[in-house]
């Protein structure tokens, strides 16, 4: 593997911190009280984030001021004891899923340079992908957290929406944005989510929940990944796992719903006298945004509300929802290109638990034939991470995550 | 109907001009608002 500073991963990082903040850590363990499981663990944290210390660019070409505070998903991961790892790649102001920053480089896929790492948090599934870190800390408001982590084999966590904090960061779509860890494991999930908000998590029993799911959604996917999907529902029946059929609103409305709500409420976080040296793909989305008029916003929100009713209503009956993250393993790399089929076809499966606010884990759960990780989100009710948990540990006990077709 | 790959990637490449940006965001928010209408007129 090449340095990683050829693959992008980082737009900051300063080694001599690091290595401060092991030598406390070191010390702690010698002493015999270490702050808590993690204290000594590396964790990527998203360019996104304050640190203490440091500039937040959120991918842009140049920074803002000097941050005096961490953010407080940040400081929760420091007061833990946890080695903040560098600020990493991220596409510009989130406004991508590619893991392509104009100004900071692509991001590499650790399992195929020519492949795209998935965005927006690109760096941080890169470096948890690569097994630099086994921590990150990202965020996601139409699938920046589990994107980029099922193209680059990470678990990630999406929380229940509101349970990490955003205070801190620089949030760029406040209704939809969610804060999360990803991890090399789901004991790690669990380990950071306990941190990030200072509850602890007990997981319910897999035989004592019922999934469910949706042939619509798992008939659009590529055949390299529908085999790991059935295949991850084969496991969870002989975990004695309940299944039941159930019948889920059309995905591409999700990505339509979501995007104009996206697109709105950027624009108005970033106007334009704050737009001075963005690349082509984030102003593209900021003057989508400008060209949406209170009404259509107003419409885009009573269609999530009515989007999320009728979720709601189809899984009253189960515990989570088992779909693929993606339709296809990641696609090669096309910098400068924006391929908005590309776009709309992989947040269609990831924009649905935006709107509803439910918690979801990826878990990488087998290779396609190229030795490409293929990721499967576990979606549970709002409030429920718990369930999601549960599942995704058990198929990660299953050794199916190893495993090539 | 999804816009070309082909023609995307041009008109992408193209995008640093203000009036090709203009007018690409025109075509993707006109298609985001008909997959919105459709569903609204969808039965509830």
């Amino acid at each position: 593997m090449s340095r990683p500073a050829r693959r992008h991963f980082f737009i900051s990082i300063d080694e001599e911190d690091i290595r401060r903040q092991a030598d406390r850590s070191t010390a702690r363990w010698r002493d015999r009280c270490p702050l808590s499981p993690i204290d000594g663990l590396a964790v990527a944290i998203k360019d996104q984030f304050a640190v203490a210390g440091t500039a937040t660019t959120s991918g842009r070409a140049h920074a803002g001021h000097v941050s005096d505070a961490d953010a407080v998903a940040v400081a929760r991961l420091r007061r833990a004891g946890a080695i903040l790892f560098g600020k990493c790649n991220m596409d510009e102001l989130a406004l991508g899923s590619s893991g392509c920053n104009p100004h900071h480089g692509c991001v590499r896929n650790p399992h195929d340079a020519t492949r795209q790492s998935g965005g927006s948090s690109s760096g941080c599934a890169a470096l948890v992908g690569a097994g630099i870190t086994p921590l990150a800390l990202g965020s996601d408001f139409g699938g920046s957290l589990r994107i980029p982590a099922a193209y680059c084999g990470a678990f990630a966590l999406k929380p229940s929406y509101g349970r990490v904090p955003v205070a801190g960061m620089q949030s760029i779509v406040r209704s939809l944005e969610h804060v999360g860890p990803m991890a090399s494991s789901v004991d790690g999930l669990i380990a950071a989510f306990q941190i990030l908000t200072e509850h602890t998590v007990v997981l319910p029993q897999p035989h004592d929940l019922v999934f469910g799911i949706c042939d619509a959604w798992l008939l659009r996917v590529e055949p390299p990944v529908r085999t790991v999907v059935e295949a991850v529902l084969a496991e969870l029946a002989r975990r004695r796992v309940r299944m039941r059929r159930v019948h889920l609103p059309d995905l591409d409305q999700a990505y339509a719903i979501g995007s104009l709500i996206c697109a709105a409420e950027a624009a108005a976080a970033f106007p334009r006298s704050c737009r001075r040296g963005l690349g082509a793909a984030a102003r593209l989305t900021l003057g989508i945004g400008d060209m949406i008029s209170p009404a259509e916003y107003a419409r885009a929100l009573a269609a999530r509300a009515r989007f999320s009713s009728q979720m709601l209503a189809a899984c009253a009956d189960v515990d989570a929802i088992v779909l693929a993250t993606t339709p296809r393993t990641a696609p090669r790399h096309r910098c400068g290109v924006l391929d908005e089929p590309q776009i709309a076809e992989r947040l269609a499966f990831t924009m649905p638990f935006n709107l509803t606010g439910a918690p979801v884990v990826q878990a990488p759960c087998g290779r396609d034939a190229l030795g490409l990780p293929v990721g499967v989100q576990f979606a549970a009710p709002l409030g429920a991470d718990a369930a999601a948990l549960a599942l995704a540990l058990a198929i990660e006990l299953s050794g199916m995550h190893a495993t090539s077709l | 109907m999804r816009i070309p790959r082909g023609i995307v990637a041009v008109l992408a490449r193209l995008l640093q001009t203000p009036v090709i940006g203009y007018v690409l965001g025109r075509v993707m928010l006109r298609r985001l608002l008909r997959v919105l209408a459709a569903s609204e007129a969808r039965p509830r």
